[in-house]
């Protein structure tokens, strides 16, 4: 007891010290505890909730590497970024876009860096686990860990190799980092990375976030959304986030809103060079940007607590997903809204993006035999040519895409339901992930069918277009370099 | 995708050249058409274009009734000819592309972005910032540049800026604006597009030719020269048009050695050899002088056997050594395109 009181104090002084903090968010501290007594961590936190600062505070009390393993390529950099900014430590991305000859250079470095992020891909490749081997890795931290669940709507079958990079890198504690996970999902993660339950602490809070409010929008076709949108953007002032599954379409939608409305309207996907990204992200962040118009690439890592709404355009394929958009609204606990935008038959695009047709299992024996290229595979190929090499039968392949695929399908009919629901979908939400109902009085749609922007405390502010400042290149040429 | 409309013309051309000089594929048929077309000076310009992509706006201008496509070829109608002259005044037109060779002007404009960030951020006593995301081996490049440099960095950059972006201005304004308001570094994350755009009243699309012009007029104003900038990214810029193998073959051919012996000392094939020729014969013609190259007596044939419009002649085999017969049919094809294009004649189409 006394132990853990001595800890809690360092803890909040070194986020005071580091950080510049006053108090933890809920289930940091309780994480961090952990982590830093060596136990081994499975911490279930809502977006939101500071996942990063839980392996960048223990930088500051751990002797060695931490290695974060991450799904996405797009999150990784803003992670180094965020170390960067915070200015003690240096910090490396190393993934599929370090050209080879820069990674064998950077490969003889790792030791200089404190953090290095990575991809399971990235990871399992023998001369990367090989340089990794000679530091001593202080935590491993396995971000987006549902991706190892088969029971999970992100699963990536090369998160299940971790196991094996695990064992031979012997980090000193294990921090797994997920979003939502139900229970199942949880079990699961854990039988994949072959850690014992019983050695795992599990550290969960709420997916409820009290201070969003829910809606759905109903319309009758996809011009009607975007008319829907045009007029309501303006009310509900920014910055905020529109979520769309194609980035032909955010594009297209950011370009017509911005010439159709006050606001100022961009676009971001993961095709845009890096540096465009960069730059709209930091844009974005010192609000000269009212409204992203985004895919699923945007969000992750962005650290920006006064978003006012996110908002769907497409339906996303499960609530987990949708959960963890959502999120990124409100952070800094003031009124937020959460609004999906649904035309009849919207669930297709989402039962089309999911569906996998698996050629027949002769096809695949071809495939494993080398004798036809894996591009035959079609767009899973990655996925489905992982298994045929990592010892699975294009039988078991079948049922286990078949399994997926049913998977998949309840996933979408889970998220149609809470666009259908007639009654309250807090409730609703909260019963999917296995957690009690919660009442409160600013809660969705439900129970205020004619709710109005000013109403939830969302009134427009004044958008950042209105604010024009003059320019002189010469001049800010020399307050560039404070001269 | 609108500005492509401005590479085709009322006489046919090659739509797999247009892309290729796009995508800057750099075989000779690419560049010698490109060059007829006047389109060298947008060789790279669109390296990811995806054939796709280029394929799909080639149909929907068709079916737009802008261009006609027949046999991989495509020219624009009345009509299309009025939108491109319309698109082309209405938008901005590229100017420096006739620099492209000097540089893969994104991994230039990365490169300069990350050193200028680093420097603004110094310069505010800032130590906590993320660097702009570029590669591995250029962030290596700035780190080590930025140490080699002495305190009065800042002022010396202002210095050097200044006065490329006066040149600049004096080329175009609006350049100079841009350039300076895309800085991204202490506190500043540059103009948006949309911003920009209407600060400098153009349509969005144009920002891409007119960040290209600027980072093309850059590479050249730093080209062999010295200086803070130019430390940084002379690595970067090409010493010639040619690429590095073309040069070395161009160069032993000037010192006389024959084009058989350039082959085995090399360990290229002799088709490689006069590839290499051909496009020096295209994009440096004073390197090549070609009557040196010809035998007389081929130039007394194809004087005979090729007349009327260069752009016109069907290669014809006439001996057992067609490679080479080729080889000497194209070098005089480029000779006499670009003498007919130095004259100021009506054979390569509106581009002049």
């Amino acid at each position: 007891m006394e132990r853990k009181e001595k800890m809690n104090l360092d803890l909040t002084a070194s986020l005071r010290q580091h950080f510049g903090f006053t108090a933890f968010r809920p289930g940091q501290e309780a994480t961090l505890t952990r982590i830093l007594n060596g136990q081994d961590t499975l911490a279930i936190l809502p977006t939101g909730a500071g996942k990063s600062l839980l392996y960048q505070l223990p930088a500051y009390h751990l002797t060695g590497t931490i290695l974060v393993i991450s799904p996405l390529i797009a999150l990784m950099q803003d992670q180094a970024d965020r170390i960067a900014r915070q200015g003690d430590y240096r910090a490396v991305v190393l993934n599929s876009t370090v050209e080879m000859h820069d990674q064998a250079a950077l490969l003889e470095t790792l030791g200089d860096y404190r953090f290095i992020f990575t991809s399971p891909e990235t990871l399992a490749r023998g001369p990367v686990l090989g340089a990794l081997r000679q530091l001593k890795i202080a935590l491993l931290v396995v971000d987006e860990a549902h991706c190892i669940s088969e029971w999970g709507p992100n699963f990536r079958p090369e998160y299940l190799t971790l196991k094996n990079a695990r064992q031979a890198l012997k980090p000193g504690v294990t921090l797994l980092l997920t979003a939502t996970a139900p229970p199942q999902i949880a079990q699961d993660i854990l039988t994949k990375m072959a850690m014992a339950p019983e050695q795992v602490a599990t550290v969960r809070q709420s997916v409820n976030r009290a201070n969003l409010f829910l809606a759905v929008h109903p319309v009758a076709d996809p011009l009607a959304k975007q008319h829907y949108l045009q007029a309501l953007l303006p009310r509900l002032g920014g910055p905020g986030v529109i979520y769309f599954s194609s980035r032909k379409q955010a594009t297209a939608m950011a370009n017509w809103l911005e010439q159709t409305t006050s606001l100022q309207v961009a676009a971001y996907h993961a095709g845009l060079e890096p540096v465009v990204r960069y730059r709209l992200q930091t844009q974005f962040m010192q609000n000269q940007v009212d409204v992203i118009c985004a895919t699923s690439a945007f969000g992750m890592g962005i650290d920006k607590n006064d978003i006012r709404y996110v908002i769907h355009y497409h339906m996303p394929a499960g609530l987990a997903a949708y959960t963890q958009e959502i999120g990124r609204a409100g952070r800094d606990g003031q009124p937020a809204l959460a609004l999906l935008l649904y035309a009849p038959g919207d669930e297709s695009l989402p039962e089309l993006l999911t569906q996998t047709e698996l050629p027949a299992p002769a096809v695949l024996e071809e495939v494993m035999a080398g004798r036809v290229a894996p591009t035959v595979l079609g767009p899973k190929a990655d996925v489905i040519n992982f298994y045929l090499h990592h010892g699975v039968t294009p039988q078991q392949l079948q049922q286990l895409m078949a399994q997926q695929s049913r998977l998949a399908q309840q996933r979408i009919n889970e998220m149609l339901g809470y666009v259908m629901t007639t009654a309250c979908r807090r409730q609703y939400l909260l019963h999917a992930f296995g957690e009690k109902p919660i009442e409160q009085a600013l809660c969705c749609d439900r129970h205020q069918s004619n709710w109005q922007p000013q109403e939830l405390g969302l009134g427009a502010v004044k958008t950042f277009a209105t604010v024009e400042r003059s320019y002189n290149w010469r001049q800010q040429l020399a307050h560039f370099f404070a001269c | 995708m609108s500005y492509l409309l401005t590479l085709f013309d009322k006489t046919p051309r090659r739509i797999r050249v247009v892309e290729g000089i796009l995508q800057a594929k750099r075989t000779v048929t690419n560049l010698f058409w490109g060059q007829c077309y006047g389109l060298l000076p947008y060789l790279g310009a669109d390296r990811h274009l995806k054939r796709a992509t280029y394929d799909t706006w080639l149909q929907s201008q068709a079916a737009k009734g802008n261009l006609l496509i027949d046999q991989q070829m495509a020219w624009l109608t009345p009509q299309g000819l009025s939108v491109k002259q319309a698109w082309q005044t209405e938008h901005y037109q590229p100017q420096f592309g006739q620099w492209t060779w000097l540089a893969n002007w994104q991994q230039l404009a990365n490169r300069v972005l990350l050193a200028l960030q680093l420097v603004s951020e110094y310069r505010h006593h800032n130590r906590r910032f993320a660097p702009l995301p570029v590669s591995f081996k250029d962030k290596v490049a700035v780190r080590q540049w930025f140490l080699q440099q002495s305190s009065l960095i800042g002022q010396e950059l202002l210095k050097e800026l200044t006065s490329y972006l006066t040149a600049l201005e004096k080329a175009d304004p609006r350049l100079a604006d841009l350039f300076v308001f895309q800085l991204i570094g202490h506190e500043t994350a540059g103009w948006t597009e949309a911003e920009a755009a209407r600060r400098l009243a153009v349509a969005r699309q144009d920002l891409f030719w007119m960040e290209r012009d600027m980072w093309l007029f850059l590479a050249h104003s730093l080209w062999q020269q010295t200086g803070t900038l130019a430390a940084l990214v002379q690595p970067l810029l090409a010493p010639s048009p040619l690429p590095k193998s073309v040069q070395t073959t161009v160069e032993a051919w000037q010192r006389g050695y024959s084009l058989a012996e350039i082959s085995r000392f090399r360990h290229l094939k002799i088709g490689t050899v006069r590839e290499h020729l051909l496009q020096a014969t295209i994009l440096v013609p004073e390197q090549v002088p070609v009557m040196k190259v010809l035998p007389p007596q081929i130039v007394a044939r194809f004087a005979e056997q090729y007349q009327g419009s260069a752009l016109t002649w069907q290669f014809q085999a006439q001996t057992n050594d067609p490679g080479l017969e080729f080889f000497y049919f194209r070098l005089l094809q480029i000779k006499a395109a670009q003498t007919v294009g130095k004259e100021g004649e009506d054979e390569f189409g509106s581009h002049r």
